[in-house]
Parts: structure tokens; C-alpha cells; sequence
């Protein structure tokens, strides 16, 4: 927090190099975010790519009022959303795509232990309804509140809490089941 | 079934990478407007002209003299004209002057603004005018307006203003303000800094449009921790942070946003009566009498009192009356909340016992258990009810209801929170 809050006010002051820090920073995070919300890397990178630009160049206006991983995490959503609408809904996505959402961690110890239960958490993201994944992606990944995301997508806390609750009992059943072949 | 903590679990687990096309089409657009930056800072025609000067060999010898002298003179006069380091006085004098100032509060624990506030000085430095805007999550988005003469409170979700002067509540909107005001912090920072209570850490970066960074340790039993951001032009702090320290670790607790210093702020912002909607309750304490006179009672007397006087006012619909002990509500609302129960007979009043809900605004509440009886289709049904009861705000004789509800929480359990208040104190 006391990081970001300085690397905003560098930049509000006009050195332009702490957007390489921020996006180093931050680009891992919002590449996995958008690569589970639009169930492939390709668009993700995409999106994380034009909202990084779109960040940079409003970089001498931009004010921090929140967390800036929150801030940075719904231009990705928002943008994910309008890649979505945009394009043909992928409902089932084959288990070997949805797996290179898991499979790009670092550690061996950490693919021989989670690497079954990180295909299978993947797999059962990419069949929630993206409304729903949507919201347990943000608050669990990235850690916004459920106020904060109804504010952004415009909607009630209620709403967005009904979507987790959904979403969550939904991941868990999926969790339990077998993995598609 | 799996817990809901593996699902978390899992979920902060997931983990790609970025791939290195991406990383280069960022970093060229990075690049791209750094690069027009750098053109927008440079003058090309100056720059050119100090290119053919360079050139030329005369121009060079000369340069070249001319650095000897200043690195001979730079080492001659090192010792005696050193750049002075940033210190804490050149913030208080850069602020002693300061008459004005809005500042904005972020608690951790939300992302929105949790407090915002204007604050206006008189020539010697007193406060003259303060407004404080709360969030929602605090106290339903209050706006408090004070002036040493009158404070406005206007609660949205009572469509309600209470206009009062108030010792007790004054105190506390001066604490508030007091700890919105930057020179304050700056003054106190210092003192402790002389007394050896803190520990002063100062970053000075060399780059100008970097700010300051003052981080102030406590060493003796108020050990959090205070981080400001000064401007290394003006010398004013724009941001303060602060860390409570937790089992040897610094937790962020929040940060407050000074700004606009020194910009005349519009009178109408310390009034709230061009602001409430027009069908909003104005409740004057001057001009409108609320609760009950205490008198000669001790304070558990006077709030068994209020709390009969409020059932006998109900079993005899009188709901002027009832109002008025509820703090000044409207009959016309009294009868739709409380008119529904046909009460019929005093039961009992318990013993008052101090609530958990006292605080510096209301420091005598206390909660009372009493019950009564009603009749709802022919049948008569006792009821359990506890009520909190508390002198006005304004009127310090006089006692109200002003809500209603048990206080859960032990005698303990306020106790450790009491304690706790005075140890942050």
C-alpha cells in the first residue's frame, strides 16, 4: 500500500519510470485474473496489454483513491467483459486449454502437489457463468471487497454477494465431482 | 466437500506469467511516452545552438576551465556550505501560515473515503470553521458543520438536522479537526522529537519531484508508527500514513490526504440548511425542548423515569409526548412506529446498567430493560424491551430515549475497550 501510494505520487509528479515498476509489479496478477475470466491467454494478455496502455496514457491525471491492485484489477475486468460480450462464448473449454491457467506456476513441488487440483479448480472456473466467476475472481484473487466490486460493475452489494455465494457453492460441487474428459 | 478455505486457497494459488511479447509491446509503449516526455522538456532549437558552441575548440578550453575553477571552488567551500538536510521546522514554518486546508481519511479496512473534512483558521491559528463529511459505513454519510457558536447535524436517513451548541460534543469535533490538521501533527512530531519519544527517520531524495519521507518510530509505550510525505518544494505534507505496530509488525491502519492548502474555502460549505432537502426536520435546541428534565434525580433515577414516562405516555396515546422523550421525532411518526402496539400496562422497569455505546458524545448512556404489556386481536402479550437512554446533545439537563435494542456486549468487554482507548490516547 505505502509502495503503490508512492510510485502514484512519482508518477503524478511526472516520472513516467515507475510505470515500468507498477507494470512489473502488477502484470503477472492481472494475466492470471483476465486469463480466468476469458478462459485463454491470448485475449488475456490482450486485455491486460490495453489496459496498461490505457493506464499510461492517463498516467498524469490518474488519482489513487483506492488500492491501485483493485483499480488496476476492475479495468481488467471491464475490459475482460467487453472481449467476452464481444466475442463467441466459449462454454466448454477443453481440459489441456484450461489447464495453462494452472500450469505456468514456478515451483515442481507445488505442480507434483496442487497441479491435479489446479486443472481441476480451472476447468471448474471456466464453467461457472462469468458473472459469477467474475466476482470470486476478484474478491478472492485479487482481494477487492464486495462493496468496492458493486461500485465498479454498478450494481448492489447484494447482488454481487449473491453471485459469490452461487459461484462458491457451485466451484465446490464441480470441485467434488469428476474432472470432463 | 472440500472447505470454502481450499477454494480460497487454490484460487491465490493460480499463477501465470506474462509472456515476453507482452512485457515488449508494454515496455515499448512505456518507452513511446517517455520519449515524448523528453521531447516536450527539451528545446531542440536551444539544444543545437549548444551543440555548435561545443563544437568549437576555443568554446571547449573554456568550458573546460571554467569546470577546474568550479571543482577547486566546490571542494574550498565544501566543508562550510553543505546543502541543509530537511528538517522538521522548515514544515512548521512552512505551514504556520496556513489558513485553510481539505483533507480526506482512508481507513484500511475500505477503499472509499471514510472521512473528509474542511477546516478554516482564524489569523491566530484557531479552528473558526470545521466540516466533516462521514462515509456511509461509519455513520450513515453524517455531515457535521461547527463554529464556536453552533453546530449543525444533519443525518440523511433520519431526514434530520439538529442544529445545538455543545460542550461535550464540541470537544469532540475539535479532536477530530485537530487530528485533521496537519500543523498539529507537525508540532506534536517535533515536541516528541525533543522529548526523545520518537525515533526520526528522514529520506531525502535527490530527484525534486520526489517527496520527503519523514518516518516517525514511538520509542516509549506508544510505539505506532507515522509516515508523512513532504513536498520537497513547498515543504507541506501531503499524505500521512500510519502503522500500528502488532506483534513486532507494523500494520497499516490508514492514511490522510492533506491538500488545498491555503485555498479560501466557500462559506456555504459551513452551513447545511441551503443543503438538506426542503421536507427535512430542523431540530433547534434553542428553540425545541427534547427529553426530560433531570433535576434533582440521580442519573439511574432519571433513566428509569424516561423510560416510564415514555410507556405511560404510549398507554395514553399522547405521542407528543412520546416524541419529545425520543429525542424530538414527530408525532405523526411516533404514532406509525409505536402506535401499532396498543400498550396497555407498565409491567417493569429493570435496573439501568452502563452501556457499551458510551462514548465521548454520550457519556452517560445506560440501558434499561422494561416490560409491557399490549393488546394485539384481544389477547394481552407481555413484552421484553431494552431501551438506551442518555442525556441531549445540547441540552445536557434533559434526558432522551435514543434508541432501542439490548446492549449485548459485558461490562468486560467495555472495560478492554475503554482501556484500549486510553492506551491508543
Amino acid at each position: 500500500m505505502l509502495e503503490d501510494r508512492l510510485l502514484i505520487w512519482k508518477l503524478n509528479r511526472g516520472n513516467r519510470q515507475v510505470l515500468r515498476h507498477i507494470y512489473e509489479k502488477y502484470k503477472d496478477r492481472l494475466v492470471t485474473l483476465a486469463a480466468a475470466l476469458l478462459n485463454n491467454k491470448t485475449d488475456a494478455e490482450d486485455v491486460v496489454h490495453d489496459v496498461f496502455v490505457s493506464f499510461i496514457n492517463s498516467a498524469e491525471k490518474f488519482r489513487l483513491t483506492g488500492s491501485l491492485n483493485g483499480y488496476l484489477a476492475t479495468c481488467v475486468a471491464n475490459n475482460a467483459r467487453n472481449k467476452n460480450k464481444a466475442k463467441y462464448q466459449q462454454k466448454n473449454v477443453p481440459l489441456d486449454q484450461a489447464q495453462t491457467i494452472a500450469s505456468d506456476s514456478n515451483s515442481p513441488d507445488f505442480q507434483a502437489i496442487f497441479g491435479e487440483q489446479m486443472c481441476k479448480l480451472t476447468w471448474s472456473l471456466t464453467e461457472l457463468p462469468y458473472e459469477q466467476r467474475e466476482v470470486i475472481m476478484l474478491h478472492l484473487y485479487s482481494r477487492m471487497k464486495f462493496k468496492a466490486i458493486a461500485k465498479s460493475q454498478g450494481v448492489s452489494i447484494n447482488t454481487i454477494q449473491g453471485r459469490y455465494r452461487y459461484g462458491i457453492t457451485k466451484l465446490r460441487t464441480l470441485l467434488n465431482s469428476e474432472v470432463k474428459k | 466437500m472440500k472447505p470454502a478455505e481450499n477454494i480460497n486457497n487454490l484460487i491465490k494459488k493460480l499463477n501465470l506469467k506474462a509472456s515476453t511479447e507482452l512485457d515488449q509491446k508494454v515496455h515499448n509503449e512505456i518507452s513511446k511516452i517517455l520519449a515524448e516526455s523528453e521531447k516536450t522538456k527539451s528545446a531542440p532549437s536551444k539544444l543545437n545552438t549548444w551543440r555548435i558552441i561545443m563544437t568549437n575548440k576555443i568554446t571547449k578550453l573554456a568550458a573546460a576551465a571554467v569546470i577546474i575553477i568550479a571543482v577547486v571552488f566546490g571542494i574550498t567551500v565544501l566543508d562550510k556550505s553543505v546543502t541543509p538536510a530537511y528538517a522538521i521546522e522548515q514544515t512548521i514554518s512552512a505551514i504556520s501560515s496556513m489558513r485553510y486546508v481539505h483533507t480526506r481519511y482512508f481507513d484500511a479496512s475500505h477503499e472509499d473515503v471514510t472521512k473528509e473534512c474542511w477546516i478554516e483558521m482564524d489569523d491566530t491559528g484557531q479552528l473558526k470553521n470545521v466540516r466533516i463529511n462521514w462515509a456511509e459505513w461509519i455513520t450513515g454519510e453524517q455531515i457535521v458543520v461547527w463554529n464556536k457558536d453552533k453546530t449543525e447535524m444533519w443525518n440523511p436517513k433520519r431526514n434530520r438536522l439538529s442544529v445545538f451548541n455543545d460542550k461535550i460534543y464540541t470537544a469532540r469535533i475539535l479532536q477530530m479537526a485537530n487530528k485533521a490538521n496537519p500543523r498539529l501533527y507537525v508540532e506534536r512530531l517535533h515536541e516528541r522529537q525533543s522529548k526523545g519519544e520518537v525515533k526520526i527517520e528522514v529520506e531525502e531524495p535527490s530527484n525534486k519531484s520526489e517527496p520527503i519521507v519523514v518516518t516517525s518510530t514511538g520509542l516509549g509505550e506508544n510505539i505506532n508508527r507515522y509516515v508523512l510525505f513532504v513536498d520537497q518544494a513547498t515543504k507541506l505534507v501531503t499524505h500521512l500514513e500510519w502503522y500500528q505496530s502488532e506483534d513486532d509488525v507494523y500494520k497499516y491502519q490508514g492514511v490522510t490526504e492533506f491538500f488545498d492548502y491555503n485555498v479560501p474555502i466557500d462559506a456555504k460549505m459551513f452551513t447545511l440548511y441551503d443543503e438538506i432537502p426542503t421536507d427535512a426536520q430542523i431540530d433547534d435546541a434553542k428553540t425545541h425542548d427534547i427529553g426530560l428534565e433531570q433535576g434533582d434525580l440521580t442519573d439511574k433515577e432519571m433513566a428509569v423515569k424516561v423510560v416510564q414516562e415514555f410507556i405511560e405516555s404510549l398507554i395514553a396515546k399522547d405521542y407528543t409526548r412520546v416524541g419529545l422523550i425520543c429525542g424530538g421525532i414527530p408525532p405523526g411518526k411516533v404514532e406509525k412506529g409505536w402506535g401499532r402496539f396498543n400498550v396497555v400496562r407498565l409491567v417493569s422497569i429493570g435496573e439501568p446498567v452502563p452501556s457499551s455505546k458510551v462514548n465521548k458524545v454520550y457519556p452517560k448512556t445506560v440501558n434499561v430493560s422494561c416490560t409491557f404489556e399490549f393488546e394485539k386481536d384481544g389477547r394481552i402479550i407481555q413484552k421484553l424491551h431494552y431501551f438506551y437512554v442518555g442525556t441531549v446533545i445540547g441540552n445536557r439537563q434533559n434526558w432522551t430515549i435514543y434508541g432501542e435494542g439490548r446492549d449485548t456486549k459485558s461490562q468486560e468487554e467495555f472495560d478492554r475497550r475503554t482501556k484500549k482507548e486510553e492506551v491508543k490516547k
